[in-house]
């Protein structure tokens, strides 16, 4: 067997989705390496709050300190291994191994070890011992990241122009960020990873089909999946390592869509609370994006390489889904999700806009996760065949037309960062398993 | 006039439990619409996941597990969730999984007027392209309705899981 490139003229070798030998390679070329999303700012308020994680398949603790350091620790004792904290989330002084007591501080200091004078005779060196502390940890608009890499590029070189828009559609940092619900929720999806993130990366193509269930009962407004790509979108955008963010739409439509939508929200005086949120959150936009010609007023999906992920953000009366991808094992995913909504939203409001997501969207309750799980095992059930994996999967939609799309000149996207291509279009994936194979050496 | 003080309350637990097991026949019979017709028309759905969360090192009982709302639905949503089933519009249930609830446990908590409060457990088993199961427990309120057919008001479905082994594509 040559070693043909796993991604190569649009077509991807399926064995990425099932290869033991590729998964471990990715565990450590790519979980092993990459920015890979811990927390957010509101999940740990106070000192000694903290969340447990993984990154890759290796188990962290994201806890703030006494002096509100944010620290990501993994989750293992130094004297024989076992989880220090099987909590999901909590408020301590510390954690203490349930196997040989040894007790480490918040900030993953080895605070005290029983018998230390009988069994270590006084000659054990604390400071030597605490949690090992993953090298690198940096924040984007309140998301925490850390990065078991020593060098390499920092957070938010890393994130390039993807964060324009998480900033301005996604976290809304033109107003006070976002806050994340308390508490999260999981569910298995006996898929791969990557087919996942390459969904949300910009696969605007399923939509239509999928989740065909959600148009035809009124859930979702229709439009989006016309044949002929619209002016002001959706489009998908691609970025320099690996990170998509699809369903971007420019001009006022959807904006007057939130406004019919937040007069139909409830009786009088919530109609006025909901129409004015709506406006002011759009004059905020306009003022944060006033130098950006054709200014985007929402996007819908994305994936932030290699396994944050988020949906919604595409308008105003929305709350925001976030996901992480655990993998466990080429053919199987934890997803965790969590809801965020902005720090503006009138308190009235917050319960609706999260509701919607609980069971219309990535919610393992949700309709949207319900249908998209199905593909995902499907794809990758079917790639562990010795005759299905030597035939490799199309991602040639556009390729001839990559960055010079049909109809390019009419769209209004001017100013808009990324490599902007149009809503039927698979440049974001390519993008995506691109950098990923870059990653992993072939 | 309400008359409950002086009824037997194993009346109310054998008509809760024959009205649960009916409504397992009918869910795994996959008569959606008629399981619509056992909500009352301002029902309430609730579900629920675990999720651990610590409390600190003080002396004490260890915390117990906390309900992580997962979703608070109405009739009217349900009635999509059916349509989009017995419409063939919801791709993950073409084929139809084949279920199996086992209703358990059925436990009459309170009598308050007209409405029972019952718990129940359930263990439902779920055939498609995999074979998993769900566990968990119920709390039903059941009303009467004009004829004097037991509705449920209110569902508050607790899964004993904090990551589902799938995705919740079946009723419970």
């Amino acid at each position: 067997m040559g070693a043909t490139p796993y991604i190569e003229n649009g077509l991807l070798d399926r064995s990425v989705f099932s290869d033991p030998d590729i998964y471990r390679r990715e565990m450590e070329h790519v979980f092993g390496t990459s920015w890979l999303f811990v927390a957010h700012d509101s999940m740990l308020k106070n000192p000694g709050d903290y969340i447990t994680t993984w990154m890759g398949e290796d188990p962290v603790i994201v806890s703030r300190d006494r002096n509100n350091e944010i620290r990501v620790l993994l989750n293992t004792c130094r004297h024989r291994g076992n989880r220090v904290c099987l909590f999901d989330r909590g408020n301590t002084d510390g954690f203490i191994c349930s196997y040989h007591g040894w007790r480490y501080d918040v900030d993953g200091r080895l605070a005290s070890v029983p018998y230390r004078k009988g069994a270590y005779l006084d000659e054990l060196d604390l400071s030597k011992w605490g949690l090992v502390p993953a090298p690198r940890v940096a924040t984007h608009g309140g998301l925490i990241f850390a990065s078991w890499s020593q060098t390499g590029l920092g957070l938010d070189a890393t994130l390039g122009d993807a964060a324009w828009y998480l900033d301005n559609l996604v976290l809304d940092q033109h107003g006070s960020g976002i806050d994340f619900v308390q508490g999260h929720y999981g569910y298995r999806v006996k898929g791969n990873w990557k087919i996942i993130a390459e969904n949300f990366a910009g696969d605007h193509y399923h939509t239509g089909v999928t989740h065909r269930s959600s148009f035809v009962l009124g859930l979702m407004p229709s439009g989006g999946n016309e044949q002929v790509q619209d002016p002001y979108g959706p489009f998908e955008v691609s970025f320099p390592n690996g990170h998509g963010i699809g369903g971007v739409k420019t001009g006022e439509a959807t904006y007057r869509r939130d406004l019919e939508a937040a007069a139909k929200v409830g009786d009088e005086d919530l109609v006025r609370i909901a129409t004015r949120y709506v406006n002011d959150r759009y004059a905020r936009m306009k003022k944060a994006m006033a130098d950006i010609q054709d200014m985007p007023y929402g996007c819908s999906h994305g994936t932030i390489f290699p396994n944050f992920l988020f949906s919604g953000g595409s308008n105003a009366l929305r709350s925001t889904g976030f996901y992480i991808l655990h993998p466990k094992g080429a053919l199987e995913t934890e997803v965790w999700q969590w809801f965020a909504v902005d720090r503006e939203l009138p308190a009235e409001l917050r319960e609706l806009l999260i509701q919607s997501n609980r069971s219309n969207g990535q919610s393992a309750s949700g309709l949207f996760a319900q249908d998209d799980a199905e593909n995902f095992e499907r794809v990758t059930e079917v790639s562990i065949g010795v005759q299905a994996r030597r035939v490799p999967l199309h991602l040639q939609m556009t390729l001839e037309h990559e960055g010079n799309w049909p109809g390019h000149e009419e769209w209004r996207v001017n100013g808009l960062p990324g490599l902007v291509g149009p809503h039927f279009s698979e440049h974001a994936q390519r993008g995506m398993y691109s950098y990923w194979a870059s990653l992993v050496g072939r | 006039m309400t008359t409950t003080a002086v009824v037997d309350r194993s009346d109310y637990v054998s008509a809760a439990a024959r009205f649960l097991y009916e409504e397992a026949i009918i869910l795994d019979d996959r008569r959606f619409g008629e399981w619509l017709e056992l909500f009352a028309v301002d029902a309430r759905y609730q579900m629920y996941a675990q999720e651990f969360v610590g409390a600190g090192n003080a002396a004490g009982r260890p915390p117990e597990p906390v309900k992580q709302l997962l979703t608070d639905e109405t009739r009217e949503f349900l009635t999509i969730r059916v349509a989009r089933l017995e419409r063939a519009l919801a791709g993950c249930e073409i084929p139809a999984s084949v279920t199996r609830h086992l209703i358990t446990n059925v436990y009459v908590e309170d009598v308050v007027g007209p409405a029972i409060n019952v718990r129940s457990n359930f263990l439902v088993f779920q055939y498609r392209t995999d074979t998993h199961t769900l566990m968990g427990s119920r709390r039903d309120v059941l009303v009467p309705d004009p004829d004097g057919q037991l509705r449920i008001s209110r569902r508050e479905v607790v899964l004993d899981h904090g990551v589902t082994p799938r995705t919740l594509t079946v009723f419970l």
